[in-house]
C-alpha cells in the first residue's frame, strides 16, 4: 500500500495507514467469523485446531433446512418477478419516446432505496393486516419483489444506457420488426445487465431480516430470522458455520454481479 | 377512446414495477400516515376514532392522576437516535475520507479493486456483519482477551450494549456510502487544480483545506445524508450491539407494531422518521443542484 | 427511367420552443444506379434526410417515393433499403457472417449463409467469417458493414459518413473500393458525407445542403465551377467574393463594379439579378500574379505567402485595401513567384469570373 518513490503530487502522509485501517476494520469481523466456524471446540476467541463439526450439526438440523429452504424459494421467485419488472420498466423508459415523465417513473422505482428499512417493514405489516392478506411465504414475496426491482433496476438501466441505439435501428433496418428486434437484439445485449440485477436482487432477498421479521408469519421462517433467533439467545458455533454459508453466497453472488456488469 | 388506448399501450413495460412500489410501498405509507390520527386497537391493530395521542404522546404522558405532563422519556430515545447517527456520520467521515482519498489516486486497475472490496461487504448479510462485532466486542470477545493477554487490563472492559458499540456497528454499516460519493467527487477532480496549488505556495495541508476539500464537500454532504437516513431508522445494530437497553428510534417503531402493540404511536413514529428523511432528501436534492451549477461545467 | 427516390416538400420538425426544422420543405430525385451524395456541414439537415429514407424518422409533411411508391409512412423493416451506420453498429454479440446473414434471415430468403459468404467474399473478409467483430480492424469492420448491408440485395444503399472513423490512407483506399461495389452491384448508393473531398471525387451527382434547404444539385464539376450560391461557392474550395454593381451589361458579357479602381469584365448578369447588387466571384487558382506592375490587372503588394508544396498561394492587398488570394504553380525549383511586400498584379481573365445573387 506504501510507495515511497514516485509519489503522486496529491500524496498526504498517513492516508495510506488509515486506508489500510479502513479495510482492516471492514475484513477483519468476517474473517473471524469465518475462522471460528472451523475451531474444534465452542469457542469463538481460542483457536483449538480444524473442524467441520458445526457445518455437519448445521447441515443436519431439520429448522435450519426447512428456513434455508424458505429463504431460497422465496429469493428465487422474488428475484424472477422484480427481474422480469425491472427489465421491462428499464426497455419502456430507455427506448420508447412516447413515454412522458420518465424522471418520474425513475424515481418511483427508486423509492424503496430512500425509504428506512424499518419504515417499509412497518407499513408493509401495516398494508398487509389491513387488506386481510395471508399468504404465508407470499407475503415476504411481495414485500421482496417490491424492495428488490431498484436493485435489479439499476445494473439493467446502466447497461442499456451503454448499449448503442443505433444496434436496434440497423436491426429494424435490416427487416426487423419491433419485437424481432426486440429477441434478438436489445435481450441478448442486456442480458449481462439482467443476470447482474438478478444477482443482486438474489442476495438482497436472501440476506433480508427487518423486513421479513415484520412481515413472516409462524412457520415462515428464513435463515436470517433463525440466526437472529440464534444470536439472541446467545452465542453458538452453528450460528457462525450457518453464516458464513450464508457469507459465501453472497460473496459469490455479487463478485458474479459484478462480472457480469463489466462483460462485454 | 382507442387513441387513450393506443397511448396506454407505451406503458405497459413501466406497468408491472410502477404498479408493485405504488400498491405496495406507496399506499402503505399512506396507510401508516392515516394510522398516526387513530386510537390503538385492543389487541394490536387500530380503532377508527381520530385522535391526536400518538403525537402529543411523544412529549406528554398522563399521570397517574389523568393530567397531562410534560415527559422527556422519547424525546431522550429521539436525541439519542440523533447523537448516534451523528457520531456515525462523524466516524464514517473520519475513516472514509482518507481512504476515498487515497483511492482516488490510485492507478485505475488497482482502484477498481479496492472499490469492489469496499461494496463486498455492503452486499453481505448485516446481520451477520453485526454479530461478528459481538464476537469481537464481548467481555470474553477478541479485544478484551487481548488486552488481558498483554497484561494491559485485569478485568474485561465493558464494551458491548453500549451507546459507542452501537455507533461502532453503524460505522462499520454504512461507511461504504460516506466513501463512494467522496470517491466520486475527488475522482473528478482535476489533478492540477493540485498543482496549480502547490505551485502558488501551499502546502499538502493547505492544499487539502483550501481546494481539496472545498471541491469534495459536495460528496461529504451526499455522503453524510447518505449515512445519516439509515443511521436514524437502524434496527440491527441498536438491538444486537445495544442490547436493546439502549432503546432507539428504530427499536421503538418495531416495538411499537410487535410487543407493545400500539400501532398509531409506532405510525407517528415512523412519520417523524419519514419526516427527517425527507429533509434529509430535500437538503441532499439542493446539494446535488448547487453541485451540477457550480463546480462542474 | 424511373427516379430511384423521389421527394417533394419532405420537412421534418423536432418539437421545442421554438420547434427545430431539421429538413424545411425539400424536393429532390435520385436516378437509378447512380452514386448521389448529400454533402454539407453538421447539422445542415443531410442526416436527417437519410434517416427519413431510411424510415427511421417520419416525416413532418411531405412525400416520399421510392421507385414511384410512395414509402413515407412503412417501417423500415417493410423497406427495400439498407443503410452503412456511420459507427458500423455492428451486433457485438454475433460473429461476421451472422451479421452478414441477419439481414437475410429476417427476409427469410434461402441460402443465407451462401449469399453472406459471397457478400463476405466480394469485400475480401471471406476468411474471417467466424470471428467476433471486436475482432475486427476499424477497416474490416467497416468494409462487414458495407457486406451487411448490401447483402439483401436492397434498391437503394444509405452510407451515413462511414469514412469518417477511418485513419487518411484507408479512407482513400475505402473510397476506390466503394465506388467499385456500386458499379458491381448496380445499386443506387446515397452517401451522405460532411468532406468536399470525398463527395466531389465519389459522386455522380452531389446535393449541397444547408440549414435544411437543398442548396445546389449537380455533377460534382458543375457544383466546384458553376455554384448555385455563396454557400456552395465557400464550402466547396476557396474562392475570392466581391460585393459588385453590374454596369454595361450586354447579352453575352458585363462589367462589374467593386469599387473605382476595381472592375471585372465578366459573363452577362444572370436574370434573377434585376440589376441589383450580386456577388462576384473567382477561386484563387483561376487568377494570375504578375511581379511588379502589368497593365489591366489589379495592382496590389503582396502581404502573405503560404506555401503549399505543388503551389504558393499568395495574399494580396489591392491599392483600395480589399485582400485577394491567388495560388501559383511553384517554378520548378519550388521557388515563389514575388516576395512579401513587393509590388504585384492580380490578373483574372473573364471566363474565370462567376457571378451569384444569392
Amino acid at each position: 500500500m506504501i510507495r515511497s518513490s514516485d509519489r503522486d503530487i496529491r500524496w498526504l502522509p498517513g492516508f495510506n495507514w488509515i486506508t489500510l485501517c479502513f479495510f482492516l476494520f471492514l475484513y477483519l469481523p468476517l474473517i473471524i467469523l469465518v475462522i471460528f466456524s472451523f475451531n474444534a471446540t465452542r469457542s469463538a476467541t481460542v483457536w483449538e485446531g480444524f473442524s467441520l463439526q458445526w457445518y455437519a450439526k448445521a447441515f443436519s438440523n431439520d429448522d435450519i433446512q426447512s428456513a434455508a429452504k424458505n429463504s431460497l424459494i422465496i429469493a428465487a421467485v422474488s428475484t424472477l418477478f422484480s427481474t422480469v419488472f425491472a427489465t421491462m420498466a428499464a426497455i419502456a423508459l430507455g427506448r420508447n419516446r412516447e413515454i412522458k415523465h420518465k424522471t418520474a417513473f425513475g424515481g418511483l422505482l427508486l423509492l424503496p432505496l430512500m425509504i428506512p428499512e424499518i419504515v417499509t417493514a412497518v407499513a408493509t405489516l401495516t398494508f398487509f393486516t389491513a387488506i386481510n392478506l395471508s399468504w404465508g411465504i407470499g407475503n415476504i414475496i411481495i414485500a421482496h419483489t417490491v424492495f428488490c426491482i431498484p436493485f435489479a433496476y439499476l445494473p439493467i438501466q446502466a447497461r442499456l444506457r451503454g448499449l448503442d441505439a443505433s444496434l436496434e435501428t440497423a436491426a429494424r433496418d435490416l427487416y426487423s420488426d419491433r419485437k424481432t428486434t426486440l429477441r434478438l437484439i436489445t435481450l441478448p445485449l442486456l442480458a449481462p445487465g439482467i443476470f447482474s440485477g438478478a444477482m443482486l436482487a438474489f442476495i438482497i432477498s436472501l440476506d433480508d431480516f427487518i423486513i421479513t421479521m415484520m412481515v413472516a408469519e409462524a412457520g415462515s421462517t428464513t435463515l436470517p430470522i433463525y440466526i437472529y433467533g440464534l444470536v439472541r439467545t446467545g452465542v453458538t458455533p452453528e450460528v457462525n458455520a450457518v453464516s458464513t454459508v450464508l457469507l459465501g453466497i453472497s460473496v459469490i453472488a455479487v463478485l458474479m454481479s459484478q462480472w457480469f456488469a463489466k462483460k462485454q | 377512446m382507442s387513441d387513450l388506448l393506443e397511448r396506454l399501450r407505451h406503458y405497459i413495460g413501466v406497468l408491472p414495477a410502477t404498479f408493485m412500489i405504488v400498491v405496495f410501498m406507496l399506499a402503505p405509507l399512506t396507510i401508516i400516515f392515516v394510522y398516526s390520527f387513530l386510537t390503538p386497537g385492543d389487541y394490536g391493530g387500530v380503532k377508527f376514532e381520530f385522535s391526536t395521542e400518538a403525537y402529543t404522546q411523544l412529549l406528554f404522558q398522563k399521570n397517574l392522576f389523568d393530567e397531562v405532563e410534560f415527559d422527556t422519556s422519547y424525546l431522550t430515545i429521539a436525541f439519542r437516535s440523533i447523537w448516534v447517527a451523528t457520531v456515525a456520520v462523524l466516524g464514517s467521515l473520519a475513516l472514509g475520507f482518507p481512504a476515498a482519498y487515497y483511492i482516488a489516486q490510485q492507478p485505475e486497475s488497482r482502484r477498481n479493486t479496492l472499490l469492489l472490496l469496499i461494496t463486498i461487504p455492503f452486499w453481505t448479510n448485516l446481520l451477520i456483519r453485526t454479530y461478528c462485532w459481538i464476537l469481537v466486542l464481548r467481555d470474553t470477545g477478541l479485544i478484551n482477551n487481548l488486552l488481558i493477554g498483554l497484561g494491559l487490563t485485569d478485568e474485561p472492559i465493558t464494551m458491548l450494549y453500549t451507546e459507542g458499540a452501537i455507533a461502532l456497528g453503524l460505522v462499520y454499516t454504512y461507511v461504504p456510502f460516506m466513501v463512494l460519493p467522496i470517491y466520486a467527487a475527488l475522482e473528478r477532480l482535476d489533478k492540477r487544480l493540485i498543482e496549480a496549488s502547490r505551485d502558488l505556495y501551499a502546502n499538502r495541508w493547505t492544499t487539502l483545506r483550501h481546494v481539496t476539500l472545498p471541491l469534495a464537500s459536495p460528496g461529504i454532504v451526499a455522503g453524510a445524508i447518505l449515512v445519516f437516513i439509515p443511521a436514524l431508522g437502524a434496527f440491527i445494530a441498536p438491538d444486537l450491539l445495544g442490547g436493546g437497553k439502549k432503546l432507539m428510534l428504530g427499536s421503538l417503531v418495531q416495538l411499537q407494531f410487535s410487543a407493545a402493540r400500539d400501532w398509531p404511536f409506532g405510525s407517528a413514529l415512523t412519520m417523524v422518521i419519514m419526516s427527517v428523511v425527507l429533509i434529509c432528501l430535500l437538503l441532499f436534492a439542493v446539494n446535488q443542484r448547487r453541485n451540477e451549477g457550480g463546480f462542474q461545467h | 427511367m424511373q427516379d430511384a427516390i423521389t421527394i417533394n416538400g419532405l420537412t421534418k420538425s423536432y418539437p421545442g420552443t421554438p420547434p427545430v426544422r431539421a429538413l424545411k420543405g425539400s424536393d429532390l430525385s435520385i436516378r437509378d444506379n447512380e452514386f448521389f451524395t448529400l454533402l454539407g456541414p453538421s447539422g445542415c439537415g443531410k442526416t436527417t434526410l437519410l434517416r427519413l429514407i431510411a424510415g427511421f424518422e417520419v416525416p413532418t409533411d411531405g412525400t416520399l417515393k421510392l421507385f414511384g411508391e410512395n414509402i413515407s409512412k412503412l417501417p423500415p423493416e417493410k423497406r427495400p433499403v439498407n443503410t452503412v451506420f456511420q459507427h458500423y453498429s455492428l451486433f457485438p454479440h454475433m460473429n461476421v457472417l451472422e451479421n452478414v446473414a441477419y439481414g437475410l434471415l429476417r427476409q427469410g430468403k434461402p441460402d443465407a449463409r451462401r449469399t453472406a459468404q459471397e457478400m463476405l467474399d466480394l469485400v475480401h473478409l471471406g476468411e474471417f467469417a467466424k470471428r467476433r467483430p471486436s475482432q475486427l480492424s476499424g477497416g474490416q469492420q467497416q468494409r462487414v458493414a458495407l457486406a451487411r448491408a448490401l447483402a439483401p440485395h436492397p434498391r437503394v444503399l444509405l452510407l451515413d459518413e462511414p469514412l469518417s472513423a477511418l485513419d487518411l490512407k484507408l479512407r482513400q483506399s475505402m473510397r476506390a473500393e466503394l465506388k467499385r461495389l456500386q458499379r458491381e452491384t448496380g445499386i443506387t448508393f446515397v452517401f451522405v458525407t460532411h468532406d468536399q473531398e470525398e463527395a466531389l471525387s465519389m459522386s455522380d451527382r452531389i446535393a449541397v445542403m444547408s440549414q435544411g434547404e437543398i442548396q445546389q444539385v449537380a455533377k460534382p464539376a458543375e457544383i466546384y465551377e458553376y455554384p448555385a450560391t455563396r454557400f456552395v461557392a465557400e464550402f466547396i474550395g476557396d474562392a475570392n467574393f466581391f460585393e459588385a454593381t453590374p454596369r454595361a451589361s450586354g447579352d453575352s458579357a458585363a462589367t462589374y463594379h467593386v469599387s473605382d479602381s476595381i472592375r471585372f469584365a465578366g459573363p452577362a448578369m444572370p436574370a434573377k439579378a434585376n440589376g441589383g447588387k450580386v456577388t462576384v466571384m473567382f477561386r484563387p487558382e483561376k487568377a494570375r500574379i504578375v511581379p511588379g506592375r502589368a497593365d489591366g490587372g489589379l495592382g496590389g503588394t503582396i502581404s502573405d505567402i503560404e506555401y503549399l508544396g505543388n503551389q504558393t498561394e499568395y495574399r494580396v492587398t489591392l491599392d483600395d485595401g480589399l485582400s485577394v488570394a491567388v495560388r501559383s504553380e511553384n517554378r520548378q525549383d519550388g521557388s515563389a513567384l514575388a516576395d512579401v511586400g513587393s509590388r504585384a498584379t492580380v490578373e483574372v481573365d473573364p471566363e474565370a469570373i462567376r457571378v451569384l445573387v444569392a
